[in-house]
């Protein structure tokens, strides 16, 4: 650590690097989160507020049917997603940092999903799984693409997974590929030396040597997952009959669709919190394991 | 370092580039061509397909008079959502074209009961937006309808002198789409959309409940306090029994879910079928696949009694209202609010636009512009007949498409039975 | 090496037929931009268009004010992304090496700012956007994203991640060289945690350019479009049929320069990645 004098010294120091976007914080999102909090313990209804409530929103919030099962919804979502994300982002950037011509061009291929918003990746997969996925099961044969995917809900489910996975993986296997070849090439030439498998070696020295990477690629994941919104919309719109209805999805809608803005409003500090807190001991563990 | 150095430069010179920019932007924010006109703010233009043409009218108004100017405000996303961050913020359009939601705005609106304007507007086509003590919160913007939408040609073709307004029955209903059929073409197509089936289809139950508006609407009361078994009420049997033969001759039998909602107006506009459940609203999108489609509307019977209320009658309703901001914005600007409406839906050159070029259905009596379109005018006709059904889905909350639509979905993928759908639709009103 | 021959012809393989996947819907995009109304909803489906509609890329323009909104995305970017790199460098450097009280707490906030759901602080935030006059204007949907808000947080806790992989040495080197507190961040370490930068870089970008619901919130002015919210618009005219060709051919136009900036500056992130790598 940097060794300053006193306290105050240390202050100064620390502030003039971290103030701004700290102050930035602070104004645009702080601020108008707590105002956001202290809205769901009255009864607002997007203008004005007439009455403290206490936390009837939150009572409301739990009992509607809808929240359980988007929450459930949400959780399944996170889980799968967060795995085959970075499973196929972790194997891609294995096989372009391979010994192989042409890793720049796959590199580029596999990261230009990520380059698209959500509302018009919808849209284009929307068209293909309705579409050319049905013409093309029609035209070969093929059953399961025989009808359009995004009428199943249990298909409806992956079809988001797939689309997920499409968008982020690339962008995954890009900060993979930086922990892969952060990892100093002499060590791996002493384990090959000294007779280890490459499997050893990927999870005996890589591995370890790279739990930074995981810990960003989990957390982005993690959190993205949690808040998917564009693509649920403009996909399946939460459809068929509302099984594949994520929690940001019922939240929004309920606001702004259903005009319910305060219950909605105590739906998504729930969220907050489960959230933080999964993140954060998701960092915490994965930060744990870089120390040892 | 050299590297870094560069790049710092770029940063600076980069943000006092943004200040310079930033600055024009500024300028350039109004370009009011008029002194001393007040600025008039409307919010959107109504509906996002009639854009172009709105902004023209617009651009007439404006030339017409020097009193005001009005300045459209883009919209994009959910009008609600804006309209209440504006509110939020104090920046709030004058004016701003509403549905359902205008009760939630009554404290911040003004009150047009007084206005001369209301008195050429049709019966009961305001009802919805009147308050507490004759509050009138909107003008109605224009009438919409909805039910079983025929594509004439088709029909005509197989089936010659056909009456849409003739199918009273159920078992007439089905005649029409045997004929279809047989003749090798799709019988009906139905949108497996939530708003479409749970707001409209449920409304051609409740609807006919009551030549009483009132004791139809009495209806969800009674849902909400638990009271009702659907299941024993003859109108929503009849209702189911009408949806059982429509999904038995829909087009998409085979994958019910499957239809977009631009599939149907494909369907119907490339005379692949006969029928669609849906509303005038899709007439844009029908032109646009057939500029010279012919079309009519026939009514959603729900018994085989002809003369039985609700088997003559098709749904029409108000969608819409031009609300006035009463919290933010002078007076003056009030004034000029009022008279740009009225001359959107009273002057010559407005009503030319209001009905031909937006295609509007008029609201008002006034009106000497008719709509040149057959579904314009097969849907005028049911109103002046008196062959009309309330929206009751005015009344619904608003999650109440999305739930009933949800069951409805699962009902026309054949996943739940009649007494189910009567189950989830009790549940749903009782949790409210 | 016969093995190792068919394991590399292995990884092709995979690679190849991922890589299939992954381009086709965007072959789609590029075929529908070519296309005619009708041509779009013809079965079978038409991967060749029977007439290339170039007329679609120039009717963009004429249906939005596309060029307007280039400029505007392009100018928001580039002042985001140069205001972020100095803020987020310097905060998360802060974070990562200089003690004072208090840090973890305000770190953990930091975090926390990322977990909050946009949805719930869009009126408050409407509002103090407004209050600083902010709205309709290029400072409204620059300044608080360069400062670091909405998206910044994870740029600090991606470069404090970088600089704590560095070495205290460095500083105690540089200390003892008689650098003062700037010059050893400026010269010594923030070149050290170039990898990082590439991500950092990356992201930033590409949220930026992509970003939908920021500025939805502080534009309502046509002049002020970015290219998503210009994108969304051929899908809000709900009752229309949604021009898939015109749509496409603007998603095409808005893609295009992020896949070329992206396929020229990636060659030069992986490398200083390796050298970073090797060094350490």
């Amino acid at each position: 650590m940097y060794d300053l004098k006193n306290k105050k010294d240390k202050m100064i120091a620390f502030l003039t690097f971290a103030f701004i976007p700290l102050f930035a914080l602070t104004t645009v999102i702080l601020i108008p989160f707590i105002l956001g909090v202290l809205t769901t313990l009255t009864d607002w209804n997007g203008l004005e507020v007439t009455k403290f409530v206490g936390l009837e929103n939150y009572m409301t919030a739990l009992s509607d049917p809808d929240f359980t099962s988007t929450f459930f919804n949400t959780i399944k979502y996170v889980v799968v997603s967060m795995i085959t994300v970075n499973v196929v982002g972790f194997s891609l950037a294995l096989l372009v940092t391979s010994n192989i011509k042409g890793k720049n061009i796959y590199r580029s291929i596999f990261f230009v999903p990520n380059l698209i918003g959500g509302v018009l990746l919808g849209f284009i997969w929307q068209f293909i799984f309705s579409r050319v996925l049905v013409y093309f099961g029609k035209a070969t044969g093929i059953a399961i693409f025989a009808e359009s995917w995004l009428v199943d809900p249990t298909k409806a489910f992956w079809a988001i997974v797939i689309v997920t996975v499409w968008q982020q993986a690339g962008y995954m296997m890009l900060i993979y590929i930086a922990g892969i070849v952060s990892v100093p090439t002499d060590v791996i030439e002493a384990a090959n030396v000294d007779g280890a498998t490459p499997t050893q070696i990927l999870f005996k020295i890589r591995i370890p040597l790279m739990i930074q990477s995981f810990t960003i690629s989990l957390f982005m994941t993690l959190k993205s997952a949690f808040m998917m919104y564009d693509v649920n919309l403009s996909l399946t719109g939460g459809g068929p009959y509302r099984s594949t209805e994520l929690l940001t999805m019922n939240i929004y809608n309920d606001a702004f669709l259903y005009q319910e803005y305060a219950p909605a409003q105590a739906k998504a500090v729930i969220l907050f919190i489960i959230v933080a807190v999964v993140a954060i001991s998701q960092v915490a563990i994965t930060k744990k394991m870089e120390v040892e | 370092m050299l590297k870094l150095k560069k790049f710092l430069g770029i940063v600076m010179v980069s943000i006092l580039s943004m200040g310079v920019l930033s600055g024009c932007g500024g300028s350039s924010e109004s370009d009011t061509n008029k002194a001393g006109a007040v600025e008039v703010t409307m919010l959107g233009t109504i509906k996002g397909e009639i854009g172009k043409e709105f902004e023209e009218a617009v651009e007439i108004y404006n030339d017409s008079q020097d009193n005001y100017e009005l300045v459209i405000m883009p919209l994009d996303g959910n009008a609600f959502e804006r309209m209440t961050a504006l509110y939020a913020s104090g920046n709030t359009p004058t004016i701003m074209a509403m549905g359902q939601e205008a009760k939630e705005f009554q404290d911040k609106l003004l009150d047009l009961s007084a206005q001369p304007l209301l008195e050429q507007a049709q019966e009961g086509s305001y009802d919805l937006v009147t308050v507490e003590n004759g509050k009138v919160l909107g003008f109605p913007i224009t009438v919409e309808a909805f039910g079983l939408l025929v594509n004439n040609k088709v029909v005509e073709d197989i089936i010659p002198g056909f009456e849409p307004s003739q199918i009273n029955s159920i078992e007439q209903l089905e005649e029409v789409f045997i004929k279809l059929e047989e003749a090798g073409k799709g019988a009906v197509h139905i949108s497996p959309l939530d708003w479409s089936l749970g707001a409209h289809l449920t409304n051609k139950f409740f609807a006919p409940q009551s030549e009483n508006s009132e004791e139809a609407v009495a209806l969800i009361e009674s849902l909400k306090a638990g009271e009702v078994k659907l299941i024993e009420n003859d109108i929503f049997n009849g209702w189911l029994d009408t949806f059982d033969m429509l999904m038995e001759y829909n087009s998409a039998k085979n994958s019910p879910l499957s239809p977009t909602y631009e599939d149907g107006a494909i369907a119907l506009g490339m005379n692949e079928v006969g029928v669609w459940f849906q509303g005038n609203w899709t007439l844009p999108m029908l032109q646009e696949v057939d500029p010279e489609i012919n079309l009519g509307i026939m009514p959603y019977p729900i018994s085989n009694d002809p003369s039985q209320y609700g088997n003559s009658q098709i749904s029409v309703g108000v969608p819409m209202y031009l609300s006035i901001d009463n919290e933010n914005a002078t007076p003056e600007q009030q004034a000029g609010a009022i008279d740009f409406i009225n001359w959107l839906f009273t002057s010559e050159v407005g009503q030319e636009y209001y009905v031909e070029k937006m295609k509007f259905i008029p609201a008002y009596k006034n009106v000497s512009a008719t709509p040149q379109d057959s579904l314009s005018r097969s849907i005028l006709e049911y109103m002046n007949n008196g062959k009309t059904l309330e929206w009751i889905n005015m009344y619904y909350p608003g999650d109440a498409g999305a739930a009933m639509g949800a069951t409805m979905q699962k009902y026309l993928d054949g996943i739940i039975t009649r007494e189910e759908v009567a189950t989830e639709i009790e549940e749903y009103w009782a949790g409210k | 090496m016969m093995n190792n021959k068919i394991t590399k012809i292995l990884v092709y393989i995979i690679l190849t037929i991922g890589a299939i996947l992954t381009v086709l819907p965007l072959l789609w995009m590029v075929v529908t931009s070519f296309k005619s109304m009708e041509e779009v909803f013809t079965v079978p489906i038409q991967w060749i268009p029977k007439e290339f509609k170039f007329l679609n890329y120039t009717e963009v323009f004429a249906v939005m004010d596309f060029a307007q909104y280039y400029f505007n995305t392009i100018v928001v970017t580039i002042s985001r992304i140069c205001g972020l790199f100095l803020t987020a460098t310097m905060a998360g450097y802060a974070f990562a090496k200089l003690r004072f009280p208090g840090r973890n707490f305000l770190f953990m906030l930091l975090l926390m700012t990322l977990m909050v759901p946009i949805h719930t602080i869009m009126y408050p935030a409407y509002q103090v956007i407004s209050e600083l006059g902010m709205i309709n204007s290029y400072q409204g949907l620059i300044i608080p994203q360069m400062l670091g808000a909405f998206g910044g947080a994870f740029s600090i806790f991606l470069i404090k991640q970088g600089f704590e992989s560095i070495p205290n040495e460095l500083m105690e080197a540089a200390k003892v060289d008689g650098a003062g507190i700037f010059r050893t961040f400026f010269q010594v370490m923030l070149p050290q945690i170039k990898p990082v930068l590439a991500s950092f870089f990356i992201f930033s970008f590409n949220s930026s350019w992509n970003d939908y619901i920021y500025p939805l919130i502080v534009v309502n002015d046509d002049n002020m479009k970015t290219l998503s919210l210009g994108l969304a618009g051929f899908t809000s005219m709900r009752e229309g049929l949604t021009n898939y060709p015109l749509m496409m051919a603007a998603a095409v136009m808005t893609l295009l320069p992020v896949i070329i900036l992206f396929v020229a500056a990636q060659k030069y992130f992986i490398e200083s990645a390796v050298a970073s790598g090797l060094k350490g």
